[in-house]
Parts: C-alpha cells; structure tokens; sequence
C-alpha cells in the first residue's frame, strides 16, 4: 500500500515547553485510518501537522508527497478538514457556506458545486435544513455541517478530529457508515478517544501516548495483544468495590444479588477468567493498561463531551 | 500565483455576510438619509430661497452634491471601520479559522477578497445614490414637483468615482491593517477611527498644499461644478487620486502580509509590491504637493519680481487699440496700439508694463515700425524706448503677442492666498478659484490676468494712497468663433464675419481702469432703455428665469429708466453705450487681489453673473408670497409685475458675495470713471463708492471676501441680525459692523488714518462702518439728488483721473455748505457724538377739524459729546389686525401704503445735534405709538436704542398745540437725576468666591475667545459665565448692553457700583431688558446683597413680576459712599441679568443727621 500520508521522525515542543510529539514515524495509505490516544496524547498535534497548521519543530510530514511546509498549498488542495472545534459563519446559510468553502477548494464549477453540496448535504443528512441560517442549527447539525465542509469538495485525504463529539447515536451510526464508505477511495485520517468510532472500516491504527507512537498496526493485531489481559469475574454485589483496585472495569452486570464485572487487569484477580470477545476498546484499554496508565485518564465514554 | 476565483468566492461570501449585518443598514440608511436628504434639503432651501439673494444660489444642488459628497463619504468610511475591523476575529470567534486555513486560499486572496467584498459593499450604494438622485432630479419637474433638478453630470462622476474609489480603498487598507496590527476590535476601531477623523482634521487646519496629501477623500481635487466649464479633476488631482488609490492598494497588500495564520507563517510575498505601490502612491502625493507649492512659489516669485520694482516710475496708458483674435482654449493672438504718457514729472527711457507671463510678446515696435527691445519675464514686460520721453510727453508703441494666457497669474498681492490657506478657510473657494478661463468652451480674461497690458507693477494697485488708478481709452476689434458672443466694455458691435469667425468691436467713449472679455456660446436677451443697450447673455439652458419675469419687463425696464433718469437728472449719466451682465462659470474666482479682496464681478460696463446668481436662481417660486399670509398683493398698483420687479431687485441688493448688479452698476457711473490719490483716498473711494450706490440702488451694498474664510460662522452672525433689519444687506452689515474689535479699531482710528496692511478684514469693516454711515448721513441729510450732483461734479472734474480730499470738499462745498466741513471732521477725526434720551412723551392732542384722533409723541434727545452727530427717531404704530409678517419701513415723506403687516415703522429724517446739544423731535400720529427709538449714525452708542417704554393704554388729553419736526432745547432738561450703575461702567466687577476678581473692564485674555470690554461676548442664549450681551431695550449710558449668566451655586457675583452722596434711605430699582425676559422669570428669586460701609444686606428679588425697563426693588437706609450691589448667579433656574441699578433718594441726612431732600 502507497503512503498518501507519511511522518518521518516528527516531534513537536511548544512554546511553553510541553513535548506534544516526539519522534513520530507513521505511513498511512488509502482507507480508514484510526488515531487513537488519550487526551494530550498527541492526536490533534499530528493533525494539525498534517494539515498544514502547525509547522513541526522537527522531522517531516508529507501528504501525497507534498511536503506540508514547503508546498503547504498543494497539500491543502488534497485535504479535507474537520477539526475538533468546527463551526461556521452564523450568518451564512448551510448551502452558502458549503458554497464559499468548496469554492476555496478549488470547486469553481458553479453547476459542479451545487451538485456536489445537494450529494454532501443528502450524504450527512442536512438536505432539509440546506437554506437554514448557521447560527440556527443545533450543536449535532453543526458537526454534521463539519463533515460536510470536508468533504464537500471530494478531497483525497480526509483529516478528521473527534468527528462524533456531540453526535447522538443514530448520527453516529450513520457517520461511521459513511467514514467506511469514503475509505474505499481515499486516506482517512480519524483521530478519536472514542475508540467505537473507527468502527468496522477501520483497518489501520496508531495508537500515541505521550507523544509517541506506542502501538501501530491493524485492530485485529491490538485485539490479539490483548488476548489474556480481558478477563470476566462474577462476586456478590457487596465485594464489587474491592475488585476496582485490581481491575479496570469496562462494563458490569447484576443479577440476584451476584454481580458479572469485565474489565482490563495485567494480573487477573482470583476468580476471573479471561473472555475471548475482546472488543477493541477493551484491547486499547489492555495496551494502555499495560502501559501503567488507568481507564479514567482515557476518557473513553462516548458520551464524553468533555473536549467541547 | 493570485487565484482570481478564490478573490471572488471570498468576495461573494463576505459581500453576502456584510449585508446581513444590522450595522451595515444602519450605515447605509444613515448615509441615504444624508445622501437623498440632503439633496431633498438642498433642493427645497434653493427652490425657496435662490430668489430671495444673488448669493443664495451656491446652496443649489446642482452644483451643491458633489460638494456635500465629502460629509456622505466621511460618514460611509467611519462606518467602513465597524465592517472592516472584524476580519480575522470573525473567524476565530465563529470557529472556522482553522477550516479556513487548511483551505488552498493564500492570505493574500483572503484578504483581497473580503477588501472587494467591503468595497462593493460601500461603493456600490454610493452608485446607486448617485443614480437615484439624478433620476429624481429627472423626474420630479415631470411630476410636476416644484423642487428637484438634475445634479451637474460630472460632478456625481467625481463623486461616484475619484472621490469614492481611491478613498474608500485607502480606508479599507487602513483599518485592515490596523485591525491585523492591534487584533483587538474594539481598540482597532478606536484607532481607526481616530485615525480618520485625525486625518479629515488635519485636512482641514493645515495649510493648502500640505492638506492636500492629506485628502484621502478627494475633496479639494475635483472641480467645481459648471455648466459651462464642466470638469472632472483640478490639475494634478489625477495624480493625488492615483496616489491614495496606490497607498490603499498597498496598505490592502501590507494586510494580507501581516494577516495571521495558524501556522504562524506570514506570507510575505505581497509585501515587496504591497510596500512598491506605498511608496509610489507616497511619490505621487509628493509630486502634487511639490508641484502645488511651485504654483505658489511661482505667484510669490512674480510677487517678489514685482515688488522690487514698485518704485520705478508709471507710465500712463492713455488708450489702447488694436485686434484681439481669440482661438478658445489654444491661443489669443492681439495686435495693440498702445498709447503711454510719461509722468508729469518725470522723463521715461523706458516702460515698465504688466503682461500675462503665459503670452509671448512677438514684437514691439514704436506706430512707424521701428523695433525696440523689450524683455518680458515674470508677468513684467519692459521695453527700452528709442528716445527719452519727456515729462508729460505722450508716445504710442505696436505690441503684438499671443499665446495662452496663464490662468495662474493674477491678484499677486491677494492678502489671501488660496494657495495657503487651510482647507476650513479655503472655503472661499466657492466664491471661485481660477482667476480666469481660456477653455475652449469659455473664455474669461478677466483684468486681474493681464490679458491686456497694464501699467507698472501689478502689485499695490488697490491702495490709492500711494497708486492712482489709471484710466484709458480702449478700441478693440475681437475676433471669435462665429457661434460665439462676447461681452466687453460697452457695446459690443459686429464688424465683420468670415470663415466662422466673427469680429466684434468694443469701444466704449469714457476712459476705463480695465478691460475685461468675457466668451462664449451664449444666449443673449437684450434691450435698449434711454438709448442704453442692456444685454444678459447666459448659458443656453439657463434661460428659464426670462420666461418666468417675462411680465415684469415693463416694470423692470421703467425701474431701470427712472435710476438712469434719477442720475442723469442730478448730472450724473450713465456714461456707456451698454450694460452688459454675462454669466460667468462658477469657477472662476469673483474677488480680486490687494488688501480689499474687491469684487471682480463687476467690471466697467459690465456684471459677471456667476451661474448660480440669477441664471438658475428659481424665481418661479416665490417663498414670500406663498409662505407669508398677507404680505403680496397682487392688486397694488403694478400688480404681480411690479412684485416681481420688486423680488428682482432685492435679490441683487441682498447679494453678500460680490454679485451685486446694482452696486456693481453703480461702479460703471462713478467708480470706473475717476478715483480718489492721496493719504484719505482710501476713506474717500468707499464713502463716494458707497454713495454711488445708495444713488442707484437705493441701498448700501456689502462684499467682503475675508468673510467667506469662515462662512459658517458669518452665515450665523447674518442669522443673528437678520431680526429687525429690512434687508438681508442690512444684516450682513451689521454683523460685521457691529464686533467689538471693528469698534475698538473705529474709536482709535479717523477714517483718514486706517491702514489695511495689519488686519485686511478689519480695515475694510471699519471702513463699512464709518464710511458707510458718512455715506448714508450725506444721503439722508441731502437726498439723492445732491448725492447725484456731488458725483457728477467729481466725475466733470476729473474723469479719467483721481482727485484729493481737498477737491472732494471743494466738491462737497458747491453742493451744500455744511456739507464739506462735515466730510473733513469726520474722515479725519476719531470723536463721535453720543445720544442720551431724556425723555419720551406721548399724549392725545384734541381731535383735528375733521374730528380724526391725534397723538402728539416728543422724544427729547441729547448728544452729551462735544462734535457733531446725527441721529434718527423711528416709532412704530400697530398694523391693521391680522396682518402678519415683518415690519414694514416706510421712509420719511413716503406715504405707509396699504397697512397689512403689524407693525409699521416710521422713521423722522437725520437730525443734527451740534457737540453738547440737545433737541426735542415730535410727530402727531393717527394712532399712539407702541415703540419709540434712536437710530443714531456714527455715534458712541454704536447701534439703535429704544428710547423709552411708552405707557399702554389710551394716553392722556392734553389741551396744546401739536408740535412736528425738531427743535433745540435746553441741553440740561430732562435728565436723568438718578445715580445709575450701568454693567459698561468702569466699576462694574465680575467676583467669584475663589477670591478676587475675575473680570476688570477693558482686561484681555489670551485665548482667542473675543472680549466685549473684558466679558466674553454672549453666544448662548443661556452662558456659563458672566457674559455680555448687546440689546436695544438694555440700559446704557451710551452703548446698551447686559451681562448674564444661567443660574448657578451663587459662587460668582455681578458686582454694580456707586457713590452715594450722602446718608439716607435711598430707592433701588434693577432694569431688566426685555431679551430673555422669558428666561429670567423662568425663576422667581434672585439674590441681590447691598453692600455698604454699614453692612451686607441680602435682598431676594422676585424676577418672576418683573417687566421690560426700571423695576423697584426696596427702599433701604445706606451711608455715604460706596454702595455696591451685588447680582449672584444664585438662583433654581433660568437666566439671572445684570443690566443697571438706580439709586434715588427719598430722604438724605446731612452731617448732623437732619433730614433733608
């Protein structure tokens, strides 16, 4: 598989001094590629990186083969761009503003773009509000709008930052439909603590922490790390709590009086048994897990909004 | 590379994002609201008020829009500032920067795009305006509108285009650039603003070329509008606009460099040329201003040139003849006989004349073809005669010349400089700017270019205390286009027609001081009167005006024939073959050079007629007729003719900028025919100037440039004395006349001695003021006749020359004997009488014989200064009822006419008091009296008074004989036995509790603010301070006056006061003018204290019951000595006045304390 986007030794400091990346290397090809970290981790640095808004203090980016500082214009043709904060001039209309936005891509086409924003705006499903005012959307259509303006242009390299903050389920569904669809054809770059969101389509991931690429590689291989370290431990419902210092709980069920807690632990606690349905959430739980870090740093609730 | 769609696309985005911000409507109404406003404002203030004065026509919208242009733009880019400061916060704020900094759109389309998007945004309105104004200006008269007319063409280009674009753009880049510098908004719009309205200030307080690097509006670039000369820049105002558009550009590009992105790159590939197209748009205001101060330095280099040669002698011209080809616009060829005399005593070896420095002199030569050398260089032509000429001896030299005349040359020795002033002062420049037009669709050689030789220097021309003028005879053949007319001294008679040329000849009989031509393809309306050819030629499509007053010619005609009777009778005919009055483009400057700044418009023979005097002037609108109920009635005698007539000839005598016909005619008899030399030649010009046309008009006439330096505040002191007077001439007198420094030079200086080199303006005031008075007392003691005789016997004597005060006198003995002593102690003297009243009786005198009513009124008046004065009594008696409107003036011997306005004013003729005199004036009337007063010439009290309060109600019956006219009485009857303190006497204080006084009589301040005798001059009708104001019904001694102040804390007292002679109780009574009486009841209680060597005693003074003239305040027992009344400012509200107190005994003690009287 070609790179369409390549990072060769990339590291990043802040003017404060806070190391964001640090000796990066990452080669990512055509289809859905998963960012995974937790917050600070790194994800948006990289992003902002590849899309041409942050200039690296070391190594290099490239996308397409343009290198994002030298020919920052020719990758910003390739890129779609949803960041982690999206919204849009309150005063534009959803079509005005999807208009002006691929017009800046290059869409000068009037005819094409008015085809491509009616497919875009079907395709995330804003067709009905199309002449309705920004500022009159609520936060999910605004988001939506988001995915809009990146695609509305058809770029080959979609950059996507926390896409389904703020989505509800349903949207959601459809978003990560849609995420595998487009992935067919181009480089998706999707950085989430959501680790749902990838999805199904997602074939390819990297995982930071601290500023370094920690785990790369396809999901199947993240879930076959984690093999051993899920495990499945029924106690009666009064014991519960002395389970948290040796296990991080992912979910629990009870019944009469017994209650079933799966969870993530390096040294299983007496009784448990390790399950072999690991979801790749609990396998990115299990790798940082392993890494010395606990669920509650990774804010890995899909109803977290806390970035917003 | 520059992607011109993504310009677009931010363009398009952001055009559509502006017009849905609420503050762009709100900008844009506001500018429409000013934009057709003040179109609509202009159009009903010129349509109501163009035929009420010559000068009232410069409000005209026609020529008035692109004017107002810089006040809409002015509005239009602060409101740019609150469009353009947001263009990058927005973004941020509205969380798409970082979508839009991942797009392929550099900074410079960005900001490019969203400069267009402004732009359009702002210009595209002022399209629209401009298209909206002209179409109502199209449709309005085709509706049938009584107002509304099209916008000269090429002034809403200017608008629209070099004023709007270039200024727009530089302001745009200018808050682009400060927004992206500062990045805080608000602060940003702080600055911008500050920066433009710093810039629009600048502008207009520092001087003339300076300013013009500054006019980033383009105000002073573009042209006056004319129908005539119609235009789109002033010289080297393509550069200025270039420039600004250039700097804007810059500044657009300087924008986009230092416009922020995320990846904290700046892209600085616009800058080089952003920074390129700075420089040059700097270069290019450099190279305006360079070039306009080397237009000034060239006046000053011809001034200097001219200067130096100022002693040299004069030689004559005694006539000028000759062949003047004019191709318009390319070349003036002329080919003169001039003829010269030496001085009388002096030999000449050569001859020094003025010659426009634009023409080429081509040969001189004496009349039998001999050469002579002759050098011309800065506007001087001297040549070296062949042989020496006596004293007195006469010679005649062939000049042949052409070229294109400098239009730039002219009025050197201007006391204003146009070039120099700042752009509020350059105000003046409505009254023209190009000192004549040699365009190929008009021509103006007017005489100040020197289009025609002059003699000597050009420089001191106007001061005849050391240059007589001299007076020529000229012939001269003209040859113009054949569609063309012309206008020149006298008759203009065609001699000869070929090839499309046409030749006229002007060859006026009477000697003339200059010569001025005036061109073009004109429409001409012509008749002849008494033998007299009278001519208006004007534009083609000015000729509406005739139409309208198609009914009134008879009348005017028969008006015109009986001033031409009226002078020829008393001797003094009118001395050319014509009178011609052309319209002159309103370009071209109407006031001449010198310390007078004289009208231009009025050159022998002729009235220059600037197209927005009578040629636009809407006389098909009579505001008076159709506003004021009862005030014309068609049924008088001569009917709406007459009326017309009437409104005609008010409209010349109201004019107040130089467009006076009938002063300017008035010159054609007398001023243009002979002048006064000598140290008093000055006084005497504008007395005999001033009589010519009290003669011909029948009204004094006022003009002074100076005065449109500061039009506004001129335009209001007019408003402030248009109350009262019967003419808007009047007023404008007044409010010149009446400055206390105009006074403060009149009492320090005889006529004889002003010298207008210190301060122009006031010299020619003073001049106003006690010239115009002497005029006026001669006209009023003589009549018009003896008026008529004495110029005439001036005019016999010395036609074609000057004349002395002691011919003058000569003069003025031959036509009434006391009329030459009079005239040389008052132009050589500064004591002026003063007019006390002592007292005003009315009473009812038994019925007349045919058992009508009579009321006898008797005003005894004294003069209490020792010399001469005159004064005049005017009483007033009501009007029929329901009669509205103003006063009427009815002159004495003139029957009232019909009475339908209230009320009506009679006036007695000028009576003379000898020095320490006094005479009783009486006068029966059918009615009592209402108002009395004292209408004093120049005299001490400086202005009218109301003689006294005259009782309501039926007089009393007194049995004696009725008494009209005046007499003598004696000087010590009536007076006033009061002890008075008036706020002018010298110990009249102003005290403040900080301590001391603030106020002295007579202290100077060293701020610019103007003193009356040590108070600041009122200007509000409720002043903060202590403040003095003048009021006919004020007591005074001499000058009445008032000092007031609002209500305030009682920190500040107006302190009156007087001796008492001796203990007692002593009556105290306040006066109170009517003025603001309102104001002053508006509180009931004003603290007075009584301070006296005995004590402090508060007195509360209840104004509320108070009435116009003496009020009783208390009786109050007081020692001998100094008592001071003390006005504090303490009171709830309203205006507290300090007018005079009176002091009267009721019972006096002597040492030993008996009572006595």
């Amino acid at each position: 598989m070609a790179a369409v986007i390549s990072a060769e030794g990339v590291g990043h400091t802040y003017a404060n001094g806070t190391v964001a990346l640090e000796d990066v290397n990452l080669e990512i090809g055509t289809g859905l590629f998963g960012l995974l970290g937790s917050n600070g981790a790194g994800k948006s640095t990289l992003m902002r990186a590849i899309c041409t808004l942050l200039v690296p203090v070391r190594g290099r980016v490239t996308v397409g083969g343009f290198d994002v500082v030298a020919d920052r214009r020719a990758v910003r043709g390739l890129l779609g761009y949803l960041p982690q904060h999206f919204s849009a001039w309150r005063l534009q209309t959803v079509t005005e503003t999807l208009d002006a936005l691929a017009s800046f891509s290059g869409l000068t086409h009037r005819k094409l773009r008015e085809r491509r924003i009616g497919e875009v705006l079907e395709s995330v499903g804003l067709a009905n509000v199309a002449h309705r005012r920004v500022r009159q959307l609520s936060g999910g259509m605004t988001r939506r709008l988001g995915v809009a303006q990146a695609l509305v242009h058809e770029p080959k390299v979609l950059v996507v930052d926390e896409p389904t903050v703020g989505l509800d389920p349903e949207e959601r569904l459809r978003f990560r439909q849609l995420m595998a669809e487009l992935g067919r054809d181009r480089a998706i770059v999707l950085s989430t603590h959501i680790v749902a969101d990838l999805g199904s389509g997602c074939s390819d991931l990297a995982l930071l922490d601290r500023g370094r690429v920690a785990f790369r590689g396809s999901p199947a291989e993240l879930v076959a790390r984690a093999v051993g370290k899920v495990v499945e431990v029924t106690v009666p419902e009064a014991a519960e709590g002395d389970l948290m210092n040796t296990l991080e709980i992912v979910s629990r069920r009870a019944a009469d009086g017994q209650v079933t807690v799966r969870g993530v632990a390096d040294k299983a606690p007496a009784g448990a048994r390790a399950v072999d349905d690991i979801t790749l959430e609990e396998a990115y739980l299990a790798f940082m897990v392993g890494r010395g870090r606990h669920a509650d740093e990774l804010d890995m609730s899909d109803s977290s909004d806390s970035k917003k | 590379m520059v992607n011109f769609n993504n310009i677009w696309a931010v363009a398009r985005m952001e055009r559509r994002q502006t017009r849905r911000l609420a503050r762009y409507w709100v900008f844009l109404v506001i500018a429409y609201v000013f934009g057709v406003g003040g179109y609509v404002y202009y159009s009903v203030l010129h349509a109501l008020f163009s035929s009420l004065s010559a000068s009232v026509g410069m409000i005209g919208p026609r020529y008035l829009m692109g004017a107002i242009a810089l006040y809409y733009l002015v509005g239009f880019v602060l409101g740019i500032v609150f469009l353009g400061f947001d263009v990058r916060a927005r973004d941020i704020r509205e969380g798409i920067v970082e979508v839009l900094d991942a797009r392929p759109l550099t900074n410079f389309e960005l900001v490019a795009g969203r400069f267009l998007a402004l732009f359009l945004s702002a210009w595209i309105p002022i399209v629209v305006l401009v298209v909206l104004i002209q179409s109502l200006g199209f449709l309005l008269p085709l509706l049938g509108s009584p107002i509304g007319s099209t916008v000269e063409p090429l002034s809403l280009v200017n608008f629209a285009v070099f004023m709007a674009v270039p200024g727009l753009v530089f302001a745009i880049g200018l808050v682009f650039v400060i927004t992206l510098l500062v990045r805080h908004r608000l602060i940003a719009a702080l600055l911008a603003i500050a920066a433009i309205v710093g810039l629009v200030w600048f502008m207009f307080t520092v001087p003339g070329p300076v300013a013009g690097a500054l006019d980033f509006l383009g105000a002073a670039q573009v042209t006056l509008p004319s129908d005539f000369v119609s235009g789109l820049l002033v010289p080297g105002g393509w550069w200025h606009r270039a420039g600004f558009l250039a700097i804007g550009l810059g500044l657009v590009g300087i924008a986009a460099a230092i416009h922020p992105r995320l990846d904290e790159r700046k892209s600085w590939t616009p800058v080089a040329g952003s920074v390129a197209l700075v420089v040059a748009g700097v270069a290019s205001l450099a190279f305006v201003v360079q070039t306009r101060l080397s237009e000034a330095a060239n006046i000053e280099r011809w001034r200097v040139a001219h200067e130096a040669r100022v002693a040299e002698p004069v030689a004559d011209i005694v006539a000028i003849e000759g062949t003047v080809s004019i191709d318009p616009g390319r070349n003036l060829a002329a080919d003169l006989v001039v003829e010269l005399q030496a001085p009388a005593e002096q030999s000449l070896r050569s001859v020094l004349l003025t010659l426009n420095p634009g023409l080429r002199v081509d040969e001189v030569t004496t009349v039998d073809g001999s050469a002579l050398a002759a050098e011309h260089a800065d506007g001087l032509l001297e040549i070296a005669l062949d042989r020496a000429l006596a004293p007195g001896e006469r010679t005649s030299l062939r000049l042949r010349y052409g070229g294109r005349p400098n239009t730039g040359f002219g009025y050197l020795d201007s006391t204003l400089k146009l070039e120099s002033l700042t752009t509020n002062e350059a105000q003046i420049g409505l009254l023209g700017y190009e000192r004549g037009l040699f365009d190929r669709r008009y021509v103006a050689l007017v005489p100040g270019i020197r289009w025609l030789p002059a003699a000597g220097v050009d420089v001191g021309r106007d001061d005849p205390r050391t240059r007589r003028t001299d007076y020529f005879r000229i012939a001269l053949d003209v040859e113009l286009p054949s569609t063309w007319l012309a206008a020149g001294p006298g008759k203009r008679q065609t001699v000869g027609s070929a090839d499309d040329r046409t030749t006229f000849r002007f060859a006026p009989q009477p000697a003339v001081p200059e010569v001025a031509l005036m061109a073009a393809e004109l429409k001409s309306f012509a008749t002849e009167i008494d033998g007299i050819t009278f001519e208006v030629l004007v534009h083609p499509d000015h000729d509406r005006n005739f139409e309208v007053l198609a009914d009134a010619r008879a009348e005017i005609e028969e008006w015109v024939a009986e001033r031409l009777e009226l002078a020829r009778d008393a001797g003094l005919a009118y001395p050319f073959d014509a009178f011609t009055a052309v319209e002159v483009p309103i370009t071209l400057r109407s006031y001449k050079g010198g310390w007078r700044l004289d009208t231009a418009l009025a050159p022998p023979a002729m009235m220059l007629l600037r197209e927005t005097s009578f040629p636009t002037s809407r006389f098909d609108f009579d505001v008076i007729g159709v506003f004021v109920a009862g005030s014309r009635n068609y049924d008088q005698e001569g009917g709406k003719p007459r009326i017309d007539r009437d409104r005609l000839v008010n409209f010349f005598a109201n004019d107040l900028s130089g467009g006076n016909l009938l002063a300017g005619a008035a010159r054609s008899f007398f001023t243009h025919r002979t002048s006064a030399a000598g140290p008093e030649g000055i006084a005497l010009d504008f007395v005999l100037e001033d009589l010519a046309t009290l003669l011909i008009s029948g009204r004094r006439s006022y003009f002074s440039a100076h005065m449109f330096t500061n039009l506004n505040q001129a335009v209001t002191a007019v408003m402030n004395n248009l109350q009262g007077a019967t003419a808007i001439s009047d007023a404008v007198i007044r409010s010149q006349t009446l400055r206390t420094d105009v006074w403060d030079a009149a009492l320090e200086t005889p006529l004889s001695a002003i010298d207008p080199s210190e301060d122009p303006q006031r010299a020619l005031d003073t001049l106003v003021l006690k010239g115009g008075k002497l005029a006026e007392v001669i006209r009023d003691r003589l009549g018009p006749d003896a008026i008529g005789r004495l110029l005439a016997r001036i005019v016999d004597g010395h036609a074609g020359g000057s004349f002395t005060l002691a011919e003058f006198v000569a003069a003025a003995d031959s036509v009434s004997p006391d009329l030459g002593p009079l005239i040389e102690e008052w132009i050589g003297t500064t004591a002026l009488p003063g007019f006390v009243v002592r007292s005003v009786e009315q009473y009812r005198l038994p019925d007349d014989e045919n058992g009508a009513t009579r009321y006898q009124l008797l005003v005894r008046l004294g003069n209490e200064e020792p010399v001469v004065g005159f004064a005049r009594v005017s009483w007033a008696v009501p009007g029929r009822a329901g009669g509205a409107g103003g006063p009427v003036l009815v002159e004495p011997g003139q029957p009232a006419g019909p009475v339908n306005v209230n009320p009506v004013i009679s006036r007695s003729d000028a009576i003379r008091f000898e020095g320490r005199s006094a005479q009783e004036f009486g006068v029966v009337l059918t009615v009592p009296a209402i108002n009395v007063r004292v209408l004093p010439y120049l005299s001490l009290n400086r202005d009218d008074f109301v003689a006294g309060v005259l009782p309501t109600g039926e007089p009393p019956l007194r049995n004696v004989e009725p008494f009209e006219g005046s007499r003598v009485i004696d000087f010590d009857l009536g007076r006033d036995a009061r002890i008075v303190a008036d706020d002018l006497d010298e110990g009249f204080a102003i005290v403040t509790d900080a301590g001391g006084d603030d106020f002295r009589l007579g202290q100077q301040n060293d701020s610019d603010e103007d003193l009356d005798q040590g108070l600041p001059i009122a200007t509000t009708a409720l002043p903060s301070r202590w403040s003095r104001r003048g009021g006919p019904a004020a007591w005074g001694r001499y000058r009445h006056t008032f000092a007031s102040i609002r209500a305030g804390d009682g920190s500040t007292r107006a302190v009156l006061p007087a001796t008492l002679p001796a203990a007692g109780t002593w009556e105290l009574e306040i006066h109170l003018p009517p003025f603001l009486l309102n104001f002053a009841n508006a509180n009931s209680a004003w603290s007075l204290e009584i301070v006296s060597a005995d004590g402090r005693e508060t007195v509360e003074y209840d104004a509320s019951v108070a009435t116009q003239g003496w009020n009783l305040v208390g009786e109050y027992r007081l020692p001998a000595g100094e008592v001071r009344v003390e006005i504090s400012d303490r009171a709830a509200g309203g205006l507290i006045i300090a007018d005079a107190v009176a002091w009267s005994p009721v019972r006096t003690f002597g040492a030993g304390g008996a009572a006595g009287q």
